[in-house]
């Protein structure tokens, strides 16, 4: 499914600053390298999958990313701004949205004021006066709920959704902030069969808009998903591809995928 | 009904009634009531940070005294009328909180009580320290000459009720208006999950010490009208028990609810005075009245109206 690669990317760097760059980027815990010299450039409209085995420093990665730790060296460029010491919630406001490996909703709130939430920051900033905004949070929190196919949730608790749809619901938090870089952590763990389809469906709407950065273990999910992967391995880069090279690519089988590659089709 | 107009009627309902009870209840009440309003709204104020934000503060007596303090001794030692020394007084207490506020926010869950905790007894101490201003734990008593605002002499039984409703009305509608808000709405977010507010954008240390002032203003407040009304200042105003004291209040009434601080001060007014009528040991009484209510009404008891049908409290 490489179709969305059309250019190289060596071409690309220089077309377009990227819209999320790291350069050496590294965090060690204690002396043990989680993260390690990680150079990584997500291009506009690309959908990124990162990939690699448990314990990679995969979901360590994001978090330098977005700030929640600070990085041990190495730099975060967003849009070609160094945000490498900005806090976490000065580079969401820049136009990143992120949802947590481990489901992190406002369990005690509503469907509905979860999302709200994520709007009514977003929109804190437009200039929309108190009737404008205040549409606007109904519209943008209809909007998403309904994209991930929460619309009939609404008034339920947060808390009491099934598993998966409290996956959905912060995936809707995050659509609801109209990122433009979107960053997930394994969105699609927990969900059922038709709910990942529909989550692949709508990576790929959203793709038109969005960049989009991908954890995921879920293989068929990033192969039918990501425009290029890559490959963390003990904390490094070890690969960089379209879906192709990757899955041909010998180190990565002998890390991470096995002797036998999964089937591309769930 | 929306649950905005349902929310907007209650509030109104309920100072309704305080109105009313002036005509209807007899003197010794209107007496209490008008202390009570003078509590509850130094509860609103605990409220905001506790209830709302999920920041259990130990140390709000700082606040309260502040405001207690701030008016007393500028009507005691600079002969200042009530007005500016109200003035003053909040202006002291929103000093006090914003610097002890960005202090203790540095630090979170058991610190932060322990870190409020200490600050409140040295402001305790700075109190019986500084006694021959303060006069320490005997107090002073302010003039009945100095409480009069606008004209009105607040010694006056009415007047003084009035007065009480008055702030009690202020603090009440606006703390609705707040915690429906965007900002309250934010604050709510914090309590329910930190992290998460903070990487959907929020500056979640600066909205919490916004919420340390608010509430800091609003209990110093409930000290300068305490002060004022009642006219007198002492040191027992800054103790621990007065740290404490609010606490129980929210707890009772519900942590969260904007009814709940009135309701809980309500309670607890009357159940120390109707234990103290029975018994001796009435603390007795009231610990177990409270062992109760924790244990059968964990979230209080607007908190339980709330979880059982009434979604809409705000």
């Amino acid at each position: 499914m490489a179709t969305v690669s059309p250019i190289e990317p060596e071409a690309d760097e220089m077309a377009a600053t990227p819209v999320l760059q790291t350069r050496g980027l590294s965090k060690s815990f204690g002396g043990v390298d989680a993260v390690l010299d990680v150079d990584l450039a997500v291009r506009e409209h690309e959908v990124r999958a990162l990939i690699g085995p448990n314990g990679a420093g995969k979901s360590t990665f994001t978090g330098l990313v977005v700030g929640r730790f600070e990085p041990t060296r190495g730099g975060v460029w967003f849009d070609g701004r160094d945000i490498s010491t900005l806090p976490a919630h000065e580079r969401i406001r820049l136009g990143i949205a992120y949802t947590f490996q481990i489901t992190s909703v406002f369990a005690e709130l509503s469907v509905h004021e979860n999302v709200a939430l994520a709007v009514r920051r977003a929109v804190a900033s437009l200039n929309l006066g108190r009737r404008g905004r205040h549409r606007a949070i109904r519209q943008r929190v209809a909007d998403a709920l309904m994209r991930v196919g929460l619309d009939t949730r609404s008034d339920a608790i947060a808390g009491d959704l099934a598993y998966g749809h409290q996956r959905l619901l912060e995936i809707a938090m995050g659509l609801a902030q109209a990122p433009r870089l979107f960053i997930m952590d394994e969105p699609t763990q927990g969900l059922a069969l038709d709910e990942i389809e529909r989550f692949i469906a709508l990576i790929k709407q959203l793709s038109t808009t969005t960049t989009i950065l991908l954890i995921e273990h879920n293989m068929p999910v990033v192969m039918r998903c990501a425009d290029r992967i890559s490959v963390l391995e003990s904390g490094r880069l070890l690969a960089e591809g379209t879906p192709d090279e990757i899955q041909a690519d010998a180190a990565v089988q002998a890390a991470y995928l096995g002797r036998d590659l999964p089937e591309s089709d769930p | 009904m929306t649950a905005w107009m349902k929310a907007w009627l209650l509030h109104l309902g309920v100072l309704a009634l305080l109105v009313l009870a002036w005509f209807a209840l007899p003197a010794y009440h209107t007496g209490n009531l008008a202390r009570i309003l003078v509590l509850a709204v130094y509860a609103q104020g605990f409220n905001l940070v506790f209830g709302y934000t999920g920041l259990l503060s130990l140390g709000h007596a700082l606040f309260f005294a502040a405001g207690l303090y701030g008016l007393g001794l500028s009507i005691q030692h600079f002969g200042l009328p009530a007005l500016p020394a109200i003035g003053v007084a909040l202006g002291f207490a929103a000093l006090v909180a914003a610097v002890t506020g960005y202090l203790a926010l540095r630090t979170k869950g058991v610190a932060f009580m322990i870190v409020t905790l200490m600050f409140a007894q040295t402001g305790y101490l700075v109190v019986l320290y500084a006694g021959t201003w303060t006069r320490g734990d005997e107090g002073f008593v302010i003039a009945r000459a100095a409480r009069s605002l606008f004209g009105l002499d607040l010694a006056d039984d009415r007047i003084r009720y009035f007065a009480a409703l008055t702030l009690f009305a202020i603090v009440f509608l606006s703390l609705a208006a707040v915690v429906s808000s965007g900002f309250g709405r934010a604050l709510v977010a914090i309590r329910e999950n930190e992290e998460r507010a903070r990487l959907l954008g929020y500056d979640v240390q600066r909205i919490k010490w916004l919420a340390v002032i608010v509430s800091g203003v609003v209990s110093g407040a409930a000290g300068a009208a305490y002060a004022l009304l009642f006219g007198y200042a002492g040191a027992t105003f800054a103790s621990v028990q007065y740290s404490i004291l609010p606490l129980l209040w929210v707890l009772l009434g519900g942590p969260g609810t904007t009814i709940g601080p009135l309701i809980g001060t309500v309670f607890m007014f009357y159940l120390v005075d109707f234990a103290s009528e029975i018994t001796d040991a009435y603390l007795l009484l009231v610990g177990v009245a409270l062992i109760l209510l924790t244990l059968f009404l964990p979230r209080g008891i607007a908190g339980e109206l709330r979880r059982r049908g009434l979604t809409w409290l705000p």
